[in-house]
């Protein structure tokens, strides 16, 4: 393996992902309209060149709904990710690589936790915690700590016993940077990938939730919200539904088809 | 510099404590390179690990003691360990196509021990690094510390895993079968240049291998191990004209002669 070579998915869904990030942090400094500004002249207005996505039933501009929707929902898978990723990386690390009984109690509760629903789960959470962005973000982000400690785990156990940490320890080097160090980079390929799918998996969590209500809450827009919205005038004004509904599939077929292109990579 | 006295190593999971090495001893003086010989399973890796301070929880060193330059190293704590690998100690393996990490270049890796345990800076470390490239002659050393292991030789990673293993300048090296995984004509020059390095660095190397041939050619004095006991020792040239194990014959009957050798080239042909 000389020199890379990248694959139709890596490209293709490199350039969706890149051009959809590109339009969800958009979303978060700049909309053509208010989003929350109402024209009773404007409802239902359909798609023209000062409102090209059309308008919803206050007459609000669904194509800077749908930026700020967007924007939002960035915000929620972004911080899932964090909360989600960072715990579940470190936690797999740990377990995987010291092994003993803090790795069996560990990745028992992770068996607990994986054996709900993760939508349930994340309801139970909301229950407890209340609806609203900051709660959706914490409610997802520790429903999806078990998947990454144990996909990083995995990885971990593989390279532990090799020659290179081997070597590493033989040079004198502690655990930490063994872990980080040596261990961390090599399984890179691994992670990114399920970065890409866990970030697909959040964007649709958030918009399921927001869609039963218990979600992302008025005044903020989410994708999820404006279709759960727009369902009911599904007849009378399509575009209401239509364009949230492209933009989440442009974003999760993006960021679906990057991870599969960064696994083709990897291997 | 080196005493080993009536080490005693057990696997202790197991009912009765399956016993692994078996008293042994070993005394190594500065800069000599003393070889360790025997089968799979003899105990060689084990004493190497025991004495890097490596073994698994499950083998535990029962009795005996290791004394390095008056330290025994079997009272060292984890910290302490550490602080010793690498920089006093270091351990090179059999298989240089593994050893290194796939995802560092290799400038990194050679500095990896200089990092951990000296002050110098990026720039010192890269100069010294550079050097040793030098010095275990890895042609165009700016260019090979810019690549990754996958780019190279097998022959030129462990003359990285080597120069890597004296960057930090070690008093003592050991190399675990370090020329097994490699072809004949790689093999002698991987055993010139630790020889090499041996009279320029001073550094003492314990020299594990199953081959007596290669013993032969780099050690001074040979350790024959069998099922983890050391049945003969002493000067190689003595051992190898004169055994008195009835191991050791063995072993040295197992080398193919020259006739052995017609043989099989004949068998060769005939196949070709």
């Amino acid at each position: 393996m000389e020199k890379r070579s990248y694959t139709y998915n890596m490209v293709f869904g490199g350039i969706l992902a890149a051009a959809m990030t590109l339009f969800m942090l958009m979303g978060i400094i700049y909309t053509p309209y208010d989003p929350e500004a109402m024209d009773p002249f404007l409802k239902f207005a359909p798609a023209s060149l000062a409102h090209p996505f059309g308008c919803d039933q206050f007459g609000r501009d669904i194509l800077s709904r749908v930026l700020e929707g967007s924007g939002t929902t960035f915000l929620v898978a972004a911080g899932t990710l964090l909360i989600g990723a960072g715990t579940g990386t470190v936690l797999g690390l740990c377990t995987g690589y010291f092994g003993g009984w803090p790795d069996e109690v560990i990745m028992r509760f992770n068996d607990l936790v994986v054996a709900f629903p993760n939508i349930l789960l994340a309801l139970i959470f909301i229950s407890i915690l209340g609806p609203g962005k900051y709660n959706v973000i914490l409610a997802l982000g520790i429903v999806f700590i078990p998947s990454f400690a144990r996909i990083v785990r995995s990885e971990v156990i593989v390279h532990r016993d090799m020659d290179h940490v081997k070597s590493a320890r033989l040079m004198g080097a502690g655990h930490l940077r063994i872990l980080f160090v040596h261990i961390l980079p090599n399984i890179k390929g691994t992670l990114l990938s399920a970065l890409a799918i866990g970030f697909n998996n959040a964007v649709l969590s958030e918009a399921g939730m927001s869609y039963l209500g218990i979600g992302v809450q008025p005044p903020d827009a989410s994708l999820g919200r404006m279709m759960s919205e727009g369902q009911a005038y599904i007849f009378t004004a399509p575009w209401s539904i239509l364009f949230p509904g492209i933009v989440m599939i442009l974003m999760v077929l993006g960021f679906g088809l990057l991870s599969d292109g960064l696994t083709e990579m990897s291997v | 510099m080196l005493e080993i006295n009536g080490l005693n190593i057990e696997f202790q999971d197991v009912q009765p404590p399956l016993r692994v090495v078996e008293d042994l001893s070993l005394s190594m003086g500065p800069g000599e390179i003393v070889g360790v010989v025997g089968e799979s399973g003899s105990g060689k890796t084990m004493t190497a690990l025991a004495l890097m301070g490596l073994l698994k929880q499950k083998a535990r060193i029962t009795s005996g003691s290791m004394l390095f330059e008056g330290r025994d190293l079997c009272a060292l704590s984890p910290g302490e360990w550490e602080n010793l690998r690498g920089k006093e100690i270091s351990m090179i393996f059999q298989e240089p196509m593994t050893s290194l990490d796939p995802v560092m270049k290799i400038g990194k890796q050679m500095e990896e021990s200089l990092r951990l345990h000296t002050d110098l800076d990026g720039k010192a470390r890269k100069q010294k690094a550079l050097q040793m490239m030098a010095q275990v002659g890895l042609p165009r050393p700016e260019e090979v510390y810019r690549s990754y292991p996958h780019q190279l030789s097998g022959g030129m990673r462990q003359r990285v895993m080597i120069g890597a293993a004296l960057i930090g300048d070690p008093r003592l090296m050991v190399a675990d079968e370090p020329t097994t995984a490699l072809d004949v004509t790689i093999q002698a020059q991987i055993l010139s240049l630790l020889k090499r390095m041996n009279r320029e660095y001073g550094t003492a190397i314990l020299f594990i291998s199953h081959d007596l041939r290669v013993i032969r050619s780099i050690c001074s004095r040979v350790l024959v191990m069998y099922q983890g006991r050391v049945v003969e020792t002493g000067p190689v040239e003595e051992v190898l004209r004169a055994p008195q194990a009835e191991y050791t014959k063995r072993l040295i009957a197992a080398i193919p002669d020259r006739k052995d050798r017609l043989r099989g080239r004949k068998e060769q042909i005939w196949r070709d």
